[in-house]
């Protein structure tokens, strides 16, 4: 009976960051100008990184994540808070719970904002609402924004620039 | 404080979880088991019953003012790392109150520092998924119990510049070590054996010979409901630490 729940588990989680992928291909091709794209946070997920290196609007896309069990040959093993300065023009953060507000930090970027409510331990940040990711991040022109359920909350989605 | 000595402990004691027992006990651990001169100078709110030889710094002066402005539950006992920006010459150490000291550590201090020392959790960090949740900001592998280094100005200084995110992110001193520093290879850590854990070692609550401290943090054991029979030094009595413990009033 525990692994039938599990195997759901993991079935719904895949079905919501599904929805969370598809809601940002489709922001992306709406709105972004941008040349150069960071992802950050992306944890074990690759979809949106094949799908922005194949796009030919964009010429270069990294992905950042500090934690060094995600270390591989398309990932830069850093803590974007704290060690390097991004210099891409889209930033794509799928852990904005985690981690003090990168629009507090980067200006004139384009955002794709993601955080979740389930205030998980380590997580510094919670997102109870897409105003409190616009506020946090100075984003002044919204180009959208969602909310999707995930297994004890929600995702907060917001795109935009500052 | 004596600057010939060139040999200079630091504990904390704020709040009324820990008695001046705790202190002079401390103190007198170290004077059996260090046979280098020393001052030991305690940081507190509440100089009362602490025994003389104990030297004294006002908690409440200790840091920077803005430093002081945060709550307690932002990169809690943060004063720690004032003491990095103390001018004193030699070796400095910082003994957390709660830390019982039952072996010879004149050769621990009288060794040179390259970098800062702390302790690191092998009682943890070696199990199966010891860091299955670095991604997720709550792994935490690094014990600031017992930590030496002759200049670690840096470390007050890093934390300093960048106070407003680090307070944001962390909410305790040794995660904020673990995740900017031990990362980064800027810390060291004494080896395997030295320190032990009273509670999480396994097996647990045993006196192992090798060891020349001991630590009874607790606090992550009851917070987190983890089931684990955990001990505080205080409520040890009848078990082997107590006795050592209580000795040190002498």
């Amino acid at each position: 009976m525990k692994q039938k729940v599990n195997g759901l588990g993991i079935f719904g989680q895949v079905t919501m960051n599904n929805k969370v992928n598809k809601w940002v291909e489709d922001v992306i091709s709406l709105y972004s100008e941008a040349k150069t794209v960071a992802i950050v946070g992306m944890a074990d997920k690759r979809n949106i990184y094949s799908w922005l290196s194949k796009h030919p609007q964009f010429d270069k896309v990294t992905m950042y994540d500090y934690d060094p069990q995600r270390a591989d040959e398309d990932v830069v093993t850093t803590d974007v808070v704290f060690d390097i300065e991004l210099e891409e023009d889209l930033i794509i953060n799928y852990a904005c719970e985690k981690m003090w507000p990168l629009g507090e930090m980067y200006k004139n970027r384009e955002f794709i904002l993601i955080g979740d409510d389930e205030h998980h331990n380590g997580d510094c940040n919670a997102i109870d609402s897409n105003k409190q990711l616009i506020e946090q991040n100075c984003i002044t022109d919204i180009w959208e924004f969602n909310k999707v359920p995930r297994w004890k909350g929600h995702y907060f989605m917001v795109a935009g620039c500052n | 404080m004596d600057r010939e000595k060139k040999l200079n402990f630091f504990t904390f004691k704020w709040g009324t979880l820990y008695g001046p027992e705790y202190v002079n006990r401390l103190y007198g651990s170290i004077k059996k088991y260090c046979d280098v001169p020393f001052n030991f100078t305690c940081i507190t709110d509440d100089s009362t019953g602490i025994r003389p030889e104990v030297l004294l710094l006002d908690y409440n002066q200790i840091g920077p003012d803005h430093w002081r402005a945060y709550g307690q539950d932002k990169i809690f006992t943060r004063e720690k790392l004032c003491l990095f920006d103390l001018d004193i010459d030699g070796t400095k150490l910082w003994v957390d109150l709660d830390n019982l000291i039952h072996g010879d550590i004149t050769e621990l201090v009288s060794r040179d520092f390259e970098k800062p020392t702390f302790i690191l959790n092998h009682w943890n960090i070696k199990k199966e998924h010891g860091m299955k949740w670095f991604g997720k900001g709550s792994d935490c592998h690094v014990n600031s119990s017992f930590v030496a280094w002759q200049d670690a100005q840096w470390l007050f200084d890093y934390t300093d510049k960048n106070l407003e995110k680090l307070m944001f992110t962390y909410k305790s001193l040794d995660k904020y070590l673990y995740y900017q520093h031990w990362r980064t290879y800027r810390l060291a850590f004494w080896e395997e054996g030295i320190v032990d854990n009273f509670n999480f070692s396994f097996p647990a609550h045993t006196y192992r010979d090798a060891a020349k401290m001991t630590l009874f943090n607790t606090s992550h054991i009851r917070i987190q409901r983890m089931g684990i029979e955990a001990f505080e030094l205080h409520e040890t009595e009848g078990q082997w630490p107590w006795d050592i413990w209580t000795s040190y009033d002498e």
